[in-house]
Order: structure tokens, then C-alpha cells, then sequence
């Protein structure tokens, strides 16, 4: 994985798709140095001060000052290269053309800088995809290995087996779903009772299957192989669009999770077949012969074994997001109304007629996911060169 | 053949039953329910004066709809909140219980709270005072302690109540249930998820909140708009996407540069980038007279003798809508066309045909392409659901009344029967497309097994 992405030699397309993300997600993470109205360093009457990294401070929670709302006046010494807020709205300075009274790319129909603005709809791609992709991928590997790893091989349980999974499901089941449904979730509850019912089950499970009692052939692969069907049965876009409005405010991580727990149904599909394939290869069978556990054969030797192949399509599942995203804000669900992104300044333009508006962030969107697809392009041509070899 | 068309036909209806089941939790866990968008329709909110009787209007509404019939056959109650309310509450009081008992708080507790708060209210009503009516309007919907706390303040500070035991209780509601036990409740077949059924099976959709048209028939008309964008959009582009990949195929190495990286360029093109610089660019004389081609996205609005008179005096406004559409769809026929004719024309049969002496041209009309084309009935398949769902945003950004459009619009207006009515219709059209196309595959490999 390192010798392909790091290797001297490769096409220029790819090196340029390359850096070109490595770009955006550099200017994703470190956008109020880039893009904002306060100064990277200040004079104040305490000496010298850093508004950025106290804004930064302040958003991740490790600091109770704002300082835009800061009282205290600075002398600012260096400021960001684009100093002007993605937020601040400014009436008499509404639909500027770009390159107007230092605007580059002009305002927008709200009079907040283009420029800034997709610079912090960069921020919001880069963290929805990463987010969500993470989310999908977590959810896509248990119900893809359990897919693809049980697939036509059940596991035999006698009796007494299946009754006390029956019971520890009927137990913790309850927790997991008033826990979830209530308003005040406490994830302790949820964790606490399937870590009990795990622990319940991994004790009497060797007791329990001593006894001499007639086995049951379970189909694992069938409940999970349902749940990717039932996932694929309703369109992705009309169930993110239903699953956004359970939320009653606006943020985007509410649109990492919707778009984590929704999109996962391709992925879990290839994450099955690639682990039906080396399911079958015979070093698997001669490490279940040497009597591994079945959690080391995944991780030790199936999920390394898989990656390789898999990372074409996590590259394909960054685009999704990344247009799921585009598209939520785009239709102005999800996203908080007052933060620009690329798609919420995208559809200011077919209301305001705008070509600036029409051309910048849509190019943006264009630029992530047509360096994505690059990749992911590339990725897969290296590995059916290396499956031929 | 028959026992796996039957086998096939079992297991989609499991999986349309899930689907019901999971869309139906969608919107029982979505805010607010049809009494209040209902009543949001009607101009009827929560005002400050006249909460009585917007409260008994919304449980008469309940009760018409089923709305307080438990959602499923069984329910998990956590203990905290399995409790039965003294009869002598009124919905204001029970309100204010649910409220505090989802924030865990314990119900001893909320008894007190509710009762002492119902003792101010006799108060206040006895001496008649204006403020203290309001402020005690606003505290039967409040669970937050500190806006508990300001309210009160502002009532002792206004009148010269002894708040003082009320207060004491309002600083217990920080307390919270933590370990607790859930009660598995059976509900019997009259609950929501069984009369949903029922009236599914008996074709009775629901009624649309919105303006009290039968859900059937908005869909309906709704679904005439996503068809004809649909087919039109898989014949035009099948019709381009053919000819092209073959066209690349047999050109040389420039034309197929040049095909690959525009198919590429358009691939990555979000579909609603294309149609915003389509309508800002090309549908007003802004930017010169020669880009006022195309004719703007307004649905002309009118009295229509049908679906047929109202598609035919807006078909102009399809033309972007079909364009754009088509142009997305083209890079994946394209890319799947030409990985098929190329992997068809390396097969031994085709050396074979070449030993024979037949021309090369020959070999490619009458041996490759028929071959080549097979999989593209399964994508004709395949993308029948997803060229659907796709018409979602095209539908919302040119304003054409269509099945995506109205979603979006029911959304907004929290017209969940419609919403569920468009998914379940949605997951039916695909899994039944899937089916079909599994029992298609069954006739060429009978050793296919349903999942």
C-alpha cells in the first residue's frame, strides 16, 4: 500500500489527483489560517496573543474564550492571506462580481465571501467523508465478514446453545432500543448489557457445547445477506432524505452519521466477496486445522489479505460522500443554513443568477471527485496488473 | 424452474416487509406526527393564549388517525418511564410528565413537581393574575431546570407567592434514573404497525396532510413525470452510449484519448453542477442572445384535462431535464459497453471464426457485438432503480412535479404518509427489478441458489 501511493514513478494524472487531495484536506484542517477575519498573531495588552489557534482552541472545546467575541482590542500583526469571514453577512455588499473591493471570487447573495466560503466547505467535505466513510466502513466490515466468512458454512449449536443466545438477545435488545430511542442516550447503557451478554456467552458457550444434545446448523450469512438487501431495497437518496429529518437541528455531524449509517450497502457487498474469496483459499482452512480462534483469522489473516483489493472502492465510497454531502447542502437539508458550503453556494446561483456562483463551487466538487475517481482508477488498474502477474 | 421463481418471490416479500418495517421506525422516531402537521396546515399552532384548546384538538386528532394506539406489537417500556398517571391529570399535566420521564427523571419526583405546580396554578387562577397565567403556560412545557428556575424567579419576583417548596421540588428534577430494567409489553394486533398493513393489503394508502388528496392519486400523477424522464433518459442514452463505445473502440489511439478523458471529465461532473450552469447560462439572454436557447424550468401551472395534456404543453422544459440526466448516465454505458466487446473479442471463438477467413468487419457486426450486448440488459436492470432515484435532484432543480419532487416537498412538510407511500413504492419497483433480472440469470445458470 506504502510503495504505491509513495512510489517515484507513476503517471502524471495520478500524482496530480494525489496532490490535489493532500491539498484540500491540508486546507480543510487548517482553514482559519487561511481564510478568516481575525489575525494569526496579535499585539494585545497581555503581549502577544494568537486568535486563530484560541478560535481553534474554542471550537474543539478546550478553551471557554471566543474570540471573535473577545473584548479585548489587538493590533493585528500577521494576518491570513484571505482575510475575509466565510460567516460575516454584509447587506450592502451583496452579489459583488468576483475581483470587486477585494472579494476574488465576489459574495455571495448573503454578502459573504466566495472565496472563504469554499475554503470552509472544504472543512465540511473533508470531515463529512471522514466521518462518514469511517462510519460506513465500521458497519460494512461486520455485516461484509460475517457475510462473506459464514457464507453456505453454518455453524452447529446444540439446544442449549441457541436458547441462551436466544435469551441474552431478548435481554440486551431491550437496552440497546429504548437506550437509542430515548432522548437522553447515554451510551454506557447500550455498551454495558451486550458487554455482559457477550461475556455470558463466551463463558458458557465451551460448557454448553460439551453436552450431548442434537446440533443445529445456524446460517449466519443469511440475516446479514437480508439486512444488505433490505439496505439496497430502498434507493439511497430517498433514505438519507427520511433519515435527515429525524434531527431537529442542523449540523454536519448529524450528515456524517446519516451518511455513515445509510451508505455502507456497496461497500459491505464487495467487503463479502472479497472475503468469500480468500475464504476459500487453503491457508485459511490450515489455520482453522491448527485450531485458531475464529477473531484471529479475520484480523490476522483474512482483513490484511482484503485491504489491498478494498481500497479502490473505499477511495469510490469517499466520492459518494462527498456528493451526498454536495447534494444534501445543495437541496439545503442537514447542513446548518448559515455555514457556506459548496453546495449550499451552488444553489444560490440558479436563484440569484450568478455565474460565479454557478462555476467556483461546483469546480470544487468536480476537482475532489474527479481526483478521487483518478485514484481509485489507478488503484484498481495496479492491482489487476499485479492479480495477472 | 417454478419452485425458484416461488422460492424468489418469498424472499422479496421478506424483504419488502423489513422495509415496511424499518421506513415505518423512520417516522414513528421523525418529530411531530400527521395531528400536528395537520394542524400546521390548518394555521393552527401552539399560540400563548389558546393551548387548551389547541391540545384537545390535536388528541381528537390523534384519536381519528390511531396516533395513541401503541406503534408495534410489542414495546419496550424502560421502568422509569412505565408509570400510570393519576386520573385526575389533564393532557397538560401527562404532557409535562412525558416530557420529564424521556429526560429520566424519576417519577416520584415529577409527581411532586406536577402537583405542586398545579396547586401554583389554582393559586394564580383564584387572585386572577395575568402574568402569573402566562408564566405558568410556559412552565407546563419546560423540563430544563434553569429555564424552570428563571420562570420562577420571575413570578416570586412579580407576585408574592411562597415558592419556596416548589423550587426545592424543581431542584430534584436534575436528579436522573440511571440503572434500569426495560418491560417487554405485548400490544395485542390493534396497533399502527398492524393497521398499516391492513390498509396497505386493502390498497388504502392514506390521505396527504397537505391539502386532503388520497396519497394513490398524488403518486400517480407524481410517477407519470419520473417515468417518462427515466425511459427517456435510458433510450437516449443507450442510443449514444452504443454507437460511442463502439465508435472507440475501432478508432485510433487520439479518438480514444479523447473519448476516455471526456467520459471521464463527465463521470466526475456532479449532476446538479451541470444543470445549474445549464439554467444560468442557457435559458436567459443575459450573457448575448444566442444563449437564451432553451426555455426556462418553469412548470407552467393550469388546469390540465389529464397527464397527457399537462406533459405535452411542458414538454419543452424536459429538454435540459433529458439532457443532463443522459449525460450523467452516458460514462458508466459507455465504460461497461466497451469492457464487454473488449473482453469479447480476446475468446477463443473469436481466433477461431478469424482462422476460418471471415472478414474482420463481419466478425465484429455478426460475432462480437451480439455477444458483447448480453450485459447490457442487466445494466438496463440494474440502473432502472438508480435512473429513478437519480431524477430526484433534476426533478427538484427544473421544478418538474415528479416522484423526488414530491418527496422533497412532503418532507417539508412533514407529510409522512406520502413519504412512506414513495419509499415502499421505490423499494418495491427495485426489488422486484432484482428479481426479475434473478430469475433471468436462473434460465442461464440453474445452479443460482436464493439467498
Amino acid at each position: 500500500m506504502k510503495r504505491w501511493i509513495w512510489n517515484s514513478n507513476q503517471p502524471v494524472d495520478f500524482n496530480l489527483a494525489k496532490w490535489t487531495i493532500i491539498f484540500m484536506i491540508i486546507v480543510g484542517l487548517l482553514h482559519k489560517f487561511i481564510a478568516n477575519d481575525i489575525p494569526i498573531l496579535a499585539k494585545s495588552e497581555s503581549g502577544l496573543t494568537m486568535p486563530v489557534v484560541q478560535d481553534y482552541l474554542y471550537d474543539l472545546g478546550f478553551s471557554q474564550r471566543n474570540p471573535h467575541m473577545a473584548s479585548i482590542h489587538y493590533d493585528p500583526l500577521i494576518n491570513p492571506i484571505i482575510h475575509k469571514s466565510a460567516y460575516n453577512t454584509d447587506i450592502d455588499k451583496i452579489l459583488l462580481k468576483p475581483m470587486n473591493e477585494g472579494h476574488i471570487l465576489g459574495t455571495d447573495a448573503l454578502g459573504r465571501d466566495v472565496l472563504s466560503g469554499l475554503i470552509h466547505g472544504t472543512t465540511t467535505a473533508v470531515m463529512v467523508s471522514i466521518g462518514a466513510v469511517a462510519l460506513a466502513l465500521i458497519i460494512a466490515l461486520i455485516i461484509g465478514v460475517i457475510s462473506g466468512f459464514y457464507y453456505q458454512r453454518p455453524i452447529r449449536l446444540n439446544f442449549a446453545q441457541i436458547s441462551i443466545a436466544v435469551i441474552i438477545i431478548m435481554m440486551v435488545l431491550p437496552y440497546v432500543i429504548t437506550e437509542l430511542t430515548s432522548t437522553r442516550t447515554n451510551l454506557l447503557i447500550i455498551l454495558l448489557p451486550v458487554l455482559i451478554g457477550l461475556g455470558i456467552w463466551k463463558l458458557s458457550n465451551p460448557v454448553l457445547g460439551k453436552l450431548k444434545m442434537k446440533k443445529w446448523e445456524v446460517h449466519l450469512h443469511r440475516y446479514t445477506d437480508r439486512i444488505i438487501e433490505v439496505r439496497e431495497a430502498i434507493p439511497t437518496i430517498f433514505l438519507i432524505l427520511g433519515a435527515i429529518a429525524l434531527f431537529r437541528d442542523n449540523s454536519i455531524w448529524n450528515v456524517a452519521l446519516v451518511i455513515g449509517l445509510i451508505g455502507w450497502g456497496s461497500l459491505s457487498r464487495y467487503i463479502r466477496a472479497e472475503v468469500m474469496k480468500i475464504r476459500e483459499k487453503t491457508y485459511i482452512d490450515a489455520a482453522i486445522v491448527q485450531g485458531q480462534s475464529t477473531w484471529r483469522i479475520i484480523t490476522r489473516h483474512i482483513l490484511p489479505n482484503a485491504l489491498d483489493p478494498l481500497l479502490s472502492i473505499i477511495t469510490f465510497s469517499f466520492t459518494a460522500a462527498i456528493l451526498l454531502e454536495a447534494t444534501l447542502s445543495f437541496l439545503g437539508i442537514g447542513i446548518p443554513s448559515e455555514a457556506p458550503t459548496w453546495g449550499s453556494l451552488l444553489a444560490q446561483a440558479r436563484v440569484a443568477n450568478a455565474w460565479w456562483l454557478a462555476i467556483f463551487p461546483g469546480f470544487c466538487i468536480f476537482l475532489a471527485i474527479a481526483s478521487l475517481n483518478t485514484i481509485a482508477d489507478y488503484l484498481q488498474r495496479r492491482l489487476d496488473v499485479r492479480i495477472k502477474n | 424452474m417454478l419452485i425458484f421463481v416461488l422460492k424468489r418471490l418469498v424472499s422479496t416479500l421478506w424483504t419488502l416487509v423489513l422495509v415496511m418495517l424499518v421506513s415505518f421506525f423512520l417516522i414513528q422516531l421523525a418529530p411531530g406526527d400527521k395531528a400536528e402537521a395537520i394542524l400546521n396546515v390548518q394555521g393552527i399552532r401552539m399560540g400563548e393564549d389558546d393551548n387548551q384548546s389547541y391540545l384537545l384538538q390535536y388528541e381528537a386528532l390523534r384519536e381519528e388517525y390511531g396516533l395513541n394506539k401503541p406503534s408495534f406489537y410489542l414495546s419496550f417500556i424502560p421502568s422509569y418511564k412505565n408509570h400510570s398517571f393519576p386520573p385526575h391529570w389533564q393532557s397538560r399535566h401527562s404532557m409535562l410528565a412525558h416530557n420529564l420521564l424521556n429526560e429520566k427523571v424519576p417519577f416520584n419526583i415529577v409527581r411532586v413537581y406536577i402537583n405542586a405546580l398545579d396547586k401554583l396554578e389554582k393559586e394564580c387562577q383564584d387572585q386572577s393574575l395575568a402574568f402569573c397565567n402566562r408564566e405558568i403556560r410556559f412552565l407546563w412545557e419546560l423540563t430544563d431546570q434553569d429555564d424552570i428556575n428563571q420562570r420562577l424567579n420571575r413570578i416570586e419576583q412579580a407576585t408574592n407567592f411562597p415558592l419556596a417548596t416548589l423550587k426545592q421540588t424543581s431542584e430534584r428534577l436534575s436528579s436522573r434514573t440511571v440503572l434500569y430494567f426495560p418491560v417487554i409489553k405485548w400490544n395485542g394486533l390493534n396497533n399502527q404497525f398492524h393497521n398499516r398493513i391492513t390498509n396497505i393489503i386493502k390498497m388504502d394508502f392514506g390521505i396527504s396532510v397537505v391539502d386532503g388528496d388520497a396519497v394513490t392519486n398524488k403518486i400517480a400523477s407524481a410517477l407519470i413525470w419520473t417515468l417518462v424522464l427515466t425511459f427517456a433518459t435510458l433510450f437516449l442514452s443507450l442510443l449514444l452510449g452504443i454507437p460511442l463505445s463502439i465508435y472507440s473502440v475501432n478508432s485510433g489511439v487520439v479518438a480514444k484519448r479523447i473519448i476516455g478523458t471526456s467520459m471521464n471529465i463527465i463521470y466526475a461532473t456532479p449532476v446538479f453542477w451541470l444543470a445549474t450552469i445549464l439554467i444560468v447560462f442557457f435559458t436567459t439572454p443575459e450573457y448575448g442572445r444566442w444563449t437564451d436557447i432553451f426555455p426556462g424550468s418553469m412548470f407552467k401551472p393550469g388546469d390540465y384535462s389529464g397527464w397527457w395534456d399537462s406533459l405535452s404543453n411542458n414538454s419543452g422544459m424536459l429538454i435540459l431535464p433529458v439532457f443532463c440526466l443522459t449525460l450523467s448516465s452516458l460514462p458508466i454505458i459507455v465504460r461497461i459497453t466497451r469492457r464487454s466487446i473488449i473482453s469479447e473479442s480476446v475468446e477463443p471463438y473469436i481466433t477461431a471464426l478469424r482462422a476460418r477467413g471471415l472478414t474482420e468487419r463481419s466478425i465484429f457486426r455478426r460475432h462480437i457485438i451480439p455477444n458483447a450486448l448480453m450485459p447490457i440488459v442487466t445494466l438496463i436492470s440494474n440502473s432502472l432503480p438508480s435512473a429513478m432515484a437519480g431524477t430526484l435532484i433534476v426533478e427538484v432543480i427544473f421544478n418538474i412535479p415528479g416522484m423526488g419532487r414530491l418527496m422533497y416537498d412532503s418532507l417539508s412538510s412533514y407529510d409522512w404518509d406520502v413519504c412512506f407511500t414513495i419509499i415502499l413504492l421505490m423499494s418495491v419497483v427495485t426489488s422486484g427489478v432484482f428479481a426479475i433480472a434473478d430469475v433471468i440469470y436462473y434460465q442461464i445458470n440453474p445452479k443460482m441458489k436464493v439467498v
